[in-house]
């Protein structure tokens, strides 16, 4: 097999990086490695610092401290353009007075021309000029066919749909073949429905370039579905990387395990019984944990590890939602918690708001942490 | 069948159109007023101004006479037009290209600049705040040829002392000067604007995508972006430096020997010094005739070239 150009690489660093804007500290101290074909997705809140080290590592940011490596090349001093990376913004940035084919071919004439060879008559009758067009042509129409946008090439972004300009900013970073593809929210400015196509285009996308993908994004149903790894960042530091499953499986800590799945993880604050098990408000629960009789812990059971059903905690049912695949009762147990569990759509009569009923979580995918929200 | 649903089809019809006429009704009572004010402050003038061009009124005459196009061929004729016509298109073809570049080029510093961006916005501005009149003044003595600033500068660079405004050849060019001064803080505030808006995402996407060098930067985002904001400063300089008048009436009076005759003097000359009022009118209508173009050829910028996302 013949490696692409950019197998032998290695795809970014990003070396203790910190930030600051005035007095708030966005980055502190942050730390990645991204693989050379990975797709990286950097997952959080809002304000988070997701974006300025996405920015920081395409060099229209620059760290206070630390450095970013780019396939084993430290960058830090480097211009976006001289760092070899492609970057699809969130506002897309389309050049609106360019038709869709010079927004997609602008950064191929950037590169290969120079700039006298730009001028308007020169561009038409210097042979370096001409063959350089050729070629961009060539290549602004092979990415235009890749994307399914090549019946827009002459027109303007002011005359596409939200999902249409989308696709010249993926094109316009997918032309040339950049060390990188940074990718600020692509996706959120579009409507359900073509989120969902789009998520499954992009993934497919960046496993025929081949090249490490960096994706930012608050969504974690985008994190989940398109990511190789997950870096969730909170507060401007870096929680857990992990594979989604792993993320969502094993969190780290507890702020990981609440921002993961929906409905939310349940969270019992709890006591280790002298038994072994541990008491939760409204039952106990048959863990083995090993910790000392009377300790302090929370106990993070999903919605879907937690069964309706008869010899567990009791409770009263306050609410239902009914997705058609799903049912979640919401159930509020002794001391007003509420626990959330789900259950087959087809039992949603026998828990009407006000009954009283019994959930079982499953002691073997309960998580359990400590007071400084580490699992145990 | 048809019978019946033809009648009720007419009703309909007929009471549907009674209520457009009411809607249309109302719609003119309801721009009346603004439309009487139109008609009292602009149209009846201009149409009273166009029909006084074909007269030979004088002002303050009791009678007039309808002459036709006797005072557009005297205009053809008459030298003194030309010229101030000549003047005036050459005071706005240096004006216009040189107080707009200039007001570009401030706009970009200020706006790359990253201190002070207030003082230097305010002192570019005050020239537009300042009354014309007491500020061509204040012009008259710094162009003095002999105790003018302009001349002890000029003196001082080795150059050759210039009696600035009776001179024939420097004399526009120093109203010009003036022109410049003052339309500058006006295009720069107004272009100021115009990059303000440019979503700074475009700057960003332009970097990676390789066009950073200043000039790079220049032609491939700032300057389409800007192209709505510059149509309409040139289009707005060029119908105010047609409508200079000010210093000319201040400081040279169209002198020395016609250099500074400009449409709007020679029309206030003849209108009002010379009491040819209908001779004065068919100049008016001339100058309206090109502002009228400049509004035109904006509207066709407007549709056709630039940009509006």
């Amino acid at each position: 097999m013949i490696p692409a150009p950019n197998a032998f690489q290695s795809g970014v660093s990003v070396r203790s990086v910190s930030k600051s804007f005035g007095q708030t500290r966005v980055l502190s101290e942050v730390s990645l490695e991204v693989g050379p074909r990975e797709f990286l997705t950097l997952l959080g809140p809002s304000g988070c610092g997701k974006s300025t080290l996405l920015r920081i590592i395409a060099g229209l940011d620059h760290a206070d401290e630390g450095s970013i490596a780019l396939g084993n090349q430290a960058v830090d001093g480097l211009l976006p353009r001289e760092r070899d990376v492609a970057m699809v913004f969130q506002s897309y940035a389309l050049y609106p007075y360019m038709t869709v084919a010079e927004n997609i071919g602008l950064p191929l004439l950037m590169r290969r021309t120079r700039s006298w060879q730009r001028l308007p008559l020169i561009r038409r009758l210097h042979p370096v000029a001409r063959a350089a067009a050729g070629t961009i042509t060539r290549d602004v129409r092979r990415a235009a066919e890749a994307l399914q946008i090549e019946a827009f090439l002459d027109r303007k972004p002011g005359q596409l749909s939200g999902g249409q300009r989308q696709r010249v900013a993926l094109a316009r970073a997918m032309v040339r073949n950049p060390r990188v593809f940074l990718m600020d929210e692509p996706l959120s400015n579009l409507d359900a429905k073509l989120r969902v196509a789009a998520r499954a285009e992009i993934a497919e996308l960046h496993r025929r370039s081949g090249v490490a993908c960096i994706y930012v994004t608050h969504d974690q149903v985008e994190a989940m579905t398109m990511s190789d790894r997950v870096a969730l960042m909170m507060g401007g530091e870096v929680l857990q990387v992990a594979p989604p499953a792993e993320i969502y499986d094993r969190p780290a800590e507890l702020r990981v395990a609440e921002f993961i799945g929906s409905p939310k993880i349940n969270i019992l604050p709890s006591t280790v019984r002298s038994d072994g098990g541990v008491d939760v408000p409204g039952g106990v629960l048959a863990i083995r944990s090993g910790l000392p009789a009377n300790t302090a812990v929370s106990v993070g059971v999903r919605p879907e590890h937690c069964d309706v059903a008869d010899g567990g905690i009791r409770g009263t049912v306050r609410h239902r939602e009914n997705l058609g695949s799903d049912l979640f009762v919401h159930v509020e147990t002794v001391g007003e918690h509420r626990i959330i569990a789900r259950a087959a759509p087809e039992i949603i009569d026998s828990v009407p708001p006000g009954a009283t009923v019994s959930l079982r979580p499953r002691p073997d995918r309960a998580l359990l942490f400590d007071r400084a929200g580490r699992r145990l | 069948m048809t019978t019946t649903a033809l009648p009720l089809a007419t009703e309909r019809t007929r009471h549907r159109s009674g209520q457009v006429r009411a809607e249309a009704i109302a719609a003119y009572v309801l721009s009346a007023p603004a439309m009487f004010c139109l008609l009292g402050i602009l149209i009846l003038p201009t149409l009273a101004t166009v029909v006084l061009s074909f007269t030979d009124w004088q002002f303050g005459a009791p009678t007039l006479r309808w002459i036709g196009l006797d005072n557009y061929a005297h205009l053809a004729a008459d030298r003194v037009f030309w010229k101030s016509l000549g003047n005036t298109v050459l005071y706005v073809a240096v004006v216009v290209p040189v107080s707009v570049g200039l007001g570009l080029g401030v706009a970009l510093l200020i706006e790359a600049g990253s201190s002070g961006r207030a003082f230097y916005r305010a002192a570019y501005f005050l020239p537009v705040t300042a009354t014309l009149i007491a500020m061509a003044t204040v012009w008259e003595i710094m162009l003095h040829p002999s105790i003018g600033l302009i001349n002890v500068i000029v003196d001082a660079l080795g150059l050759p002392k210039q009696n600035w405004l009776k001179h024939p050849d420097w004399a526009l060019f120093a109203l010009a000067g003036i022109g410049i001064w003052q339309a500058l803080g006006l295009n720069m505030v107004l272009l100021l604007a115009g990059l303000k808006s440019i979503p700074r995402d475009l700057y960003e996407a332009a970097a990676i995508d390789g066009a950073d060098g200043p000039w790079t930067r220049f032609v491939t985002v700032t300057l389409p972006m800007l192209g709505p904001a510059l149509s309409f400063v040139l289009i707005i300089s060029a119908i105010r430096s047609f409508q200079v008048f000010d210093t000319v009436a201040v400081l040279t009076e169209g002198g020395p020997n016609k250099a500074t005759e400009v449409l709007l003097y020679t029309m206030y000359q003849e209108g009002f010094s010379f009491f040819r009022a209908g001779y004065g009118a068919a100049i008016t209508v001339v100058f309206l005739a090109f502002v009228l173009l400049l509004t035109l050829v904006k509207a066709r910028i407007a549709e056709k070239r630039v940009h509006y996302s």
